[in-house]
């Protein structure tokens, strides 16, 4: 059924690739209880059709748990609280009591409990706390389902050819999305570091989020096209646009199938030279796929997200595991692990931080960890601990200067030696890096490199301090210039420190996944990339289409002039001839954030 | 010891450092729901039923915090050791 005419709606770009289907809408929440008053005889039949959804609510639950299996076990512990609330005296025996006492459909007297259950909830000052109100619409929402027949579509219950539109999806449904076969995702929220939007580029869904009403407005059996390269939907479009993105569909996934076809072929330039693209992770399961995309090792793995979207920091032991992990599967090509980066725009909901005037210059990341021992300290441990199984090096985010190197290092010395003491077998210490993304640290980049093994350019913060640029302020993101002479300057100056050292230098922000700034970055005598599975194939296509020699004269024409527009004109017009041929427009177009 | 105090009471303080979180909140609803008694847990004015995960969370407990238990029935007594011993060993977490 076509709900509605043509419209085209724009959202968060957080899988890339274009997906035509069939709408399937996964309506999770809004569902309309029928309400009517009942007969005091019909009271006990009521009743038991309440119990009876709620044995299957919990039938339910407990299969999700079983598909999930060992993978799962921090969804497993949302659906065991689950579980309970399905027991719970407030929800369940005072939904049975009002339909009793006031005479109503089981359904009605439900809606009524959880609303004030949820209003309980809502007085609740401390954030964690009051957002256990989800919790309680989940386990309502599906009971409620239960009760009216529609029975709860389960996400593996989806027919191939369809594009998945929600408002949000479960924990238990992200979980399960790989086992489907969903072409794409459109959902009402989400950001880009989101689980689903994670998710969803490790398995090459297209999708777009964070489009507020696609939920509302979309029906089951509408023609939707995402496009999860340019952030946008259109549902029932135009016929033309329908052809010209099944044109552009087509050519991205030949384009796209090329690329990934030599995605384990080495990134080497048409002159020789070797340039190691890695991959960045937030999860360690996700290593294996950005293995198979083509990255040489994990030149980023932030680990913060393992703190995140849970009850309980993980104990030295639980994080042991996840790096163990990891460096086993890198084997040689090694693993690059950065410490804690919360704080800023990453918040931890059971870290406890200060409110700040101006969070993005405050106590986070590194500054947090040396202040926070407890916090600091089991990942330290946890580190040294899996560097015994691979090539593990550990990196350290916001270093502004020397005096918080040399604490990390006395800090990593004492774990070293409590470890020992404890009988551990640590033949050496890991490599110790640190990421070069304050301005402050660029400066005395040569300073720095004498302390440390290696630098990680990280570009985003290192562009937005240098700048002073929020990107997502609308009022100024226009400033926003990777390009700017002031970056280049004090990236060459970073490149020329680790040479002059002889310290390994990589970039891991997203300037070094996208395929416009690839040559200037060769010419500036980058030889290390990091980025998102999706961007490795592309970028190592680049490079091997690229000559470095003609890379370092771009370069010096682009330092020699005087403003980001002329910088970035002049790479947006010499890239093409330099390519040639040898990359599909329609694959670099929607990878490249070209200005 | 309780059976020295008079009525079934104690008070207590939550010492794990996520206070009673959702699993926490679990692991005390599967203690409670093993005995015939009712359990109270109270904080300030506020009081809820030992055996509602819901209502246990909304006391938002955080770490520090004092609450009473309070049980009052046929197994109070092994009711009240058990919940307290719960809370003192931190629901088995940290």
């Amino acid at each position: 059924m076509n709900l509605v005419g043509s419209i085209t709606l724009k959202g968060i770009a957080a899988s890339p690739g274009i997906a035509i289907g069939r709408a399937y809408l996964l309506d999770r929440r809004r569902v309309a209880p029928p309400k009517r008053h009942i007969t005091p005889h019909e009271v006990e039949a009521e009743v038991a059709r309440f119990n009876e959804a709620v044995r299957e609510s919990e039938r339910q639950l407990r299969e999700v748990k079983l598909k999930l299996g060992a993978a799962g076990t921090e969804h497993i512990q949302i659906l065991e609280a689950h579980e309970l609330m399905l027991h719970d005296p407030m929800l369940v025996d005072g939904a049975r009591q009002m339909v009793r006492d006031q005479l109503i459909n089981a359904e009605w007297a439900l809606k009524k409990t959880t609303k004030s259950v949820r209003e309980l909830f809502s007085h609740i000052q401390d954030e964690y706390f009051r957002e256990r109100r989800a919790d309680v619409d989940y386990v309502a929402d599906r009971v409620l389902r239960n009760l009216m027949g529609t029975s709860q579509t389960a996400v593996t219950e989806i027919g191939p050819g369809s594009v998945l539109i929600a408002h949000d999806l479960s924990p238990s449904d992200t979980a399960l999305l790989q086992q489907t076969p969903v072409l794409g995702l459109a959902l009402d929220v989400g950001g880009m570091t989101s689980h689903t939007a994670i998710v969803a580029r490790n398995h090459k869904l297209p999708a777009v989020i964070g489009l507020e009403h696609v939920s509302d407005v979309i029906g089951s059996g509408d023609i939707v096209i995402v496009d999860g390269s340019a952030g946008l939907v259109l549902v029932n479009p135009a016929l033309e646009d329908l052809q010209r993105y099944q044109q552009q569909a087509m050519r991205y996934s030949v384009g796209r199938a090329a690329l990934d076809a030599h995605a384990q072929e080495p990134a080497t330039t048409l002159d020789g030279v070797h340039v190691r693209v890695a991959g960045n992770i937030e999860l360690h399961d996700e290593t294996g796929f950005v293995l198979d995309s083509g990255a040489e090792g994990i030149g980023l793995y932030r680990t913060e997200f393992l703190y995140m979207n849970r009850d309980a920091l993980p104990d030295e032991e639980e994080q042991y595991r996840h790096y163990r992990e990891v460096v086993e599967r890198c084997g040689p090509l090694g693993a690059t692990l950065r410490t804690l980066d919360i704080g800023g725009d990453k918040l931890v909901s059971h870290v406890k931080l200060p409110k700040e005037a101006n969070p993005a210059m405050g106590l986070r990341a590194l500054r947090l960890c040396l202040r926070e021992s407890s916090l600091f300290r089991p990942q330290l441990r946890a580190l040294l601990r899996a560097s015994v199984h691979g090539e593990l090096r550990i990196m350290v985010p916001f270093v502004s200067g020397l005096a918080e190197v040399r604490a990390v290092k006395r800090l990593l010395a004492e774990c070293h030696a409590e470890l020992l003491a404890e009988g551990v077998a640590l033949p050496r210490l890991p490599a110790l890096g640190i990421m070069v993304e304050l301005p402050s640290a660029a400066a005395i980049a040569d300073i720095l490199a004498r302390e440390v093994d290696f630098f990680a350019i990280g570009t985003n913060d290192l562009i937005q301090y240098a700048l002073a640029i929020d990107r997502a302020n609308e009022h100024v993101g226009y400033l926003y210039h990777p390009l700017h002479p002031a970056l280049l300057r004090m990236l060459q100056f970073i490149l020329r420190s680790g040479a002059e050292a002889g310290i390994r230098v990589s970039m891991c922000g997203e300037m070094a996944g996208d395929p416009f700034y690839t040559a200037i970055l060769l010419g500036l005598g980058l030889r290390e990339f990091s980025m998102n599975a999706v961007s490795v194939p592309v970028v190592k296509q680049v490079i091997r289409s690229l000559d470095v020699s003609a890379c370092e004269a771009l370069l010096a024409e682009a330092m020699a002039l005087p403003d980001a527009s002329d910088i970035e004109h002049l790479v947006s017009e010499r890239l093409g001839p330099m390519l040639g041929t040898r990359i599909s427009r329609e694959v670099f177009d929607p990878m490249s954030h070209r200005p | 010891m309780s059976d020295t105090l008079p009525g079934l009471s104690r008070e207590l303080t939550i010492q794990n450092r996520l206070g009673l979180h959702a699993r926490a909140s679990a692991t005390l609803v599967r203690v409670a729901t093993q005995f015939k008694a009712e359990i109270t847990l109270s904080r300030d004015d506020q009081s809820v039923n030992a055996k509602s995960i819901l209502g246990m969370m909304t006391l938002a407990a955080a770490q520090g915090t004092r609450v009473r238990v309070t049980c009052v029935g046929a197994d109070e007594a092994a009711a009240l050791e058990a919940v307290a011993a719960c809370i003192n060993n931190k629901f088995g977490e940290d």
